[in-house]
């Protein structure tokens, strides 16, 4: 019997042996309002490996805002275990759980989310704030970030002075300066014009490349979706991978995860 | 870092507070007015009850009760006598020449008051145009002539009377024990009197006309009052002293003391006091130490006991407990005031609370980027002490017209309610502490918003 081999996906990062970045497994959230329960998230399983990124997309009311707020410690869940970095985030302490989004996590929102009264300087510096780290080594970490990110020249300037891209941009570099280990981006360009926002994708695709950071992005645009290493779609909350119509979870349906590029159902 | 975390969120604090002026401005203007009325209520309380003098802890207070001739018997033998006026009309009598026999090194004096009328001399132009043949007469009209009409409170003591109960004197000092002895015609004026007759400062080695007899003032009072005098506990609640005199010169002035209480006399002569039953005298003493206690215990009995003659030996504590000051309507008003202050603070609540509401998005983002439940918190807690705090300052704009118009308008004492660094630092401290206690449940509301809610992400 023949057997084809697929050639290795040069955009995908190197297939690790260390833990994953991301393990979700059975993950269950629910709203409740009075009497009224509704499932946001319907026994999520789902593994990101360290350096991938990621693209989630779906209709409105899917769930995958709330799957991000999941991810980032922003929601709690009512079953199912989240491995975040090898560590389980379940009956974690708020204490515990700020540091983690802290630490580990950097959050791109879709409304930039930048704080009105501070400049572009002190916006990227409130993460930092709560590190404890010296005065002189924030300063230094902040000039870096907006170095690389162009922003230099804007410093000084508050957020209602800067363009969409830009302030998009300074929420990117907010939430790189603490140099997470995984960034969550919640339709990071939905409020960008199109030469904003595909400068923003290159942005998240060479930090991707560059600096190896795991990326999760939910997003409506194909196109965009269409540079993450991995595509799942999120009906109903409950994930779905398009390329071989395997939900998670199922019988005989191997769980999404391990190294960017392979997916169930593939052969 | 603890104190770098506190500075950046008293700085976002500031900044929150200047987002939205309209509101901060409503809750500074209704802590402002609350606690402007709180600061009212203080300064009439502080008036009464507040820290005046501070006797010293030592002090104790002897009473003796017994006829006439059993205390001249007491004394006799020694150099002190007993002044017949004021053991007549139950008077304190200071015998400190007595310690001096008995080996107790101790400060003494005994106290009482009397009714005096108090005027500046006539200038000399004035006086020699009235009578240019000699020296101006004792009486007649010169500066302050409303308080020569009317009779001022005047108290007799002892040299040692201003250290032994604390009575500070903003200029001069008391006379000395050595003056006392001399005779000399000193006195020390309240601060009032001072204010009143020299209202450009100059009262310090000024002559003073008491019932026409001239005394030099040597000192002048830093405060009004007290209202209480720990000295004279029946006198509270009426007008201040404004005189203080060496205690032998109510013999110069021939003056009784104001509020005389008879035990049992049988006549106004020396004859019928010697005849009388019982009469009543009572002093202060200083008794620092347990050994100066016992002796001075060993020494009452040694004088009195063989008389069987009953001797109340009291400390300071006992004294207090013996002659707390009536309770007046003055405790009410301030309860009064503290809830209307406690009011304010409910309303400041409800403000914080639609502010916390508002502001949930800000909130979102610092917890996404890490900030614990705590730090927003207490953040919140800092923009109410700063809040709170502006008005505790701002209230003395309500307090100081209030203290103005109630002095000009109200006689109720001579003694004029008014803001000092004590009833400015009660009011600022209470005003942040009740903004601070209102602000508790806004703040723990805010801060656990879940950050979805907050970000309106559910």
């Amino acid at each position: 019997m023949a057997t084809t081999s697929h050639p290795p996906d040069p955009s995908a990062p190197p297939a690790s042996a260390t833990p994953a970045m991301l393990d979700m497994r059975g993950v269950r959230k629910v709203y409740r309002a009075g009497l009224v329960e509704t499932e946001a998230l319907s026994g999520v399983t789902l593994s990101v490996s360290r350096g991938e990124f990621l693209a989630i997309m779906g209709p409105s009311g899917s769930g995958k805002t709330t799957f991000l707020s999941v991810a980032g410690l922003l929601d709690d869940f009512q079953e199912g275990e989240y491995v975040l970095d090898g560590e389980n985030v379940r009956g974690l302490s708020d204490q515990r759980l700020s540091r983690l989004r802290n630490q580990k996590l950097g959050f791109i929102f879709q409304s930039f989310n930048l704080i009105p009264d501070l400049d572009v300087f002190d916006n990227v510096d409130v993460p930092l704030r709560y590190r404890g780290l010296p005065s002189a080594q924030r300063d230094r970490r902040i000039e870096e970030t907006l170095a690389k990110l162009g922003l230099v020249a804007r410093m000084r300037h508050l957020p209602g002075q800067l363009s969409g891209g830009q302030q998009q941009r300074v929420a990117i570099a907010r939430a790189l300066v603490g140099r997470p280990q995984l960034l969550l981006a919640d339709e990071p360009t939905g409020n960008l014009d199109s030469a904003s926002a595909r400068q923003i994708m290159d942005l998240l695709a060479r930090i991707n490349v560059e600096e190896g950071m795991t990326i999760i992005m939910v997003t409506h645009d194909h196109e965009f979706a269409a540079r993450a290493h991995r595509k799942l779609h999120i009906l109903d909350g409950k994930l779905i991978d398009p390329r071989g119509g395997v939900r998670p979870g199922e019988a005989g349906g191997a769980p999404l995860g391990g190294a960017p590029g392979r997916a169930a159902g593939a052969g | 870092m603890a104190l770098s975390l506190l500075l950046y969120h008293t700085r976002l604090a500031r900044m929150s507070l200047r987002r939205d002026p309209g509101l901060s401005a409503t809750i500074v203007a209704v802590m402002t007015v609350v606690s402007g009325i709180f600061s009212t209520g203080l300064l009439h309380y502080l008036r009464f009850y507040g820290p005046g003098p501070t006797p010293t802890p030592a002090l104790h207070h002897v009473e003796v009760e017994t006829a006439a001739r059993t205390l001249l018997d007491a004394f006799q033998g020694t150099t002190a006598a007993p002044n017949a006026i004021a053991a007549r009309m139950r008077v304190s009598y200071p015998h400190y020449l007595l310690l001096a026999g008995s080996h107790i090194p101790a400060r003494e004096t005994g106290t009482f008051r009397a009714r005096l009328l108090v005027r500046r001399p006539a200038p000399p132009s004035e006086a020699a145009e009235r009578s240019p043949s000699g020296p101006p007469p004792p009486t007649g009209d010169g500066a302050g002539d409303a308080a020569w009409r009317c009779p001022r409170n005047a108290r007799f003591v002892n040299a040692d009377f201003f250290g032994m109960f604390g009575l500070e004197l903003g200029a001069g000092a008391p006379w000395t024990r050595a003056e006392e002895a001399a005779h000399e015609a000193v006195v020390v004026i309240s601060k009032r009197l001072g204010d009143e007759l020299y209202p450009a400062g100059d009262a310090l080695g000024a002559t003073l006309l008491v019932n026409g007899v001239p005394y030099r003032i040597v000192g002048i009072c830093a405060a009004h009052g007290p209202t209480a005098p720990p000295w004279d506990p029946a006198a509270a609640g009426g007008a201040q002293d404004v005189l203080y005199l060496p205690f032998a010169e109510h013999e110069r002035l021939v003056v009784s003391p104001e509020m005389p209480i008879h035990v049992s006399p049988r006549g106004p002569s020396t004859t019928d006091l010697l005849a009388s039953q019982e009469i009543f005298v009572s002093y202060w003493t200083e008794l620092p130490t347990e050994e100066s206690r016992r002796a001075y215990r060993v020494y009452l009995d040694r004088t009195f006991g063989a008389r069987r003659v009953p001797v109340v030996l009291r400390d300071l504590s006992a004294l207090r407990a013996a002659f707390a000051p009536p309770p007046t309507a003055v405790g009410f008003f301030m309860l009064l005031t503290t809830t209307i202050l406690l009011g304010g603070g409910l309303i400041m609540t409800r403000l914080l609370l639609a502010k916390g509401l508002a502001r949930g998005d800000e909130l979102g983002i610092f917890r996404a980027l890490g900030a614990p439940r705590r730090s927003l918190f207490s953040r919140q807690l800092i923009e109410a002490a700063l809040l709170s705090g502006t008005a505790g300052v701002l209230s003395m704009l309500i307090a100081g017209p209030q203290a103005f118009f109630y002095n000009r308008s109200v006689a109720d004492t001579d003694i004029p309610i008014s803001i000092t660094p004590h009833s400015f630092g009660i009011t600022l401290a209470a005003t942040v502490g009740v903004g601070l206690l209102c602000a508790l449940y806004p703040a723990w509301r805010a801060s656990t918003r879940a950050p979805t809610v907050a970000l309106g992400r559910h």
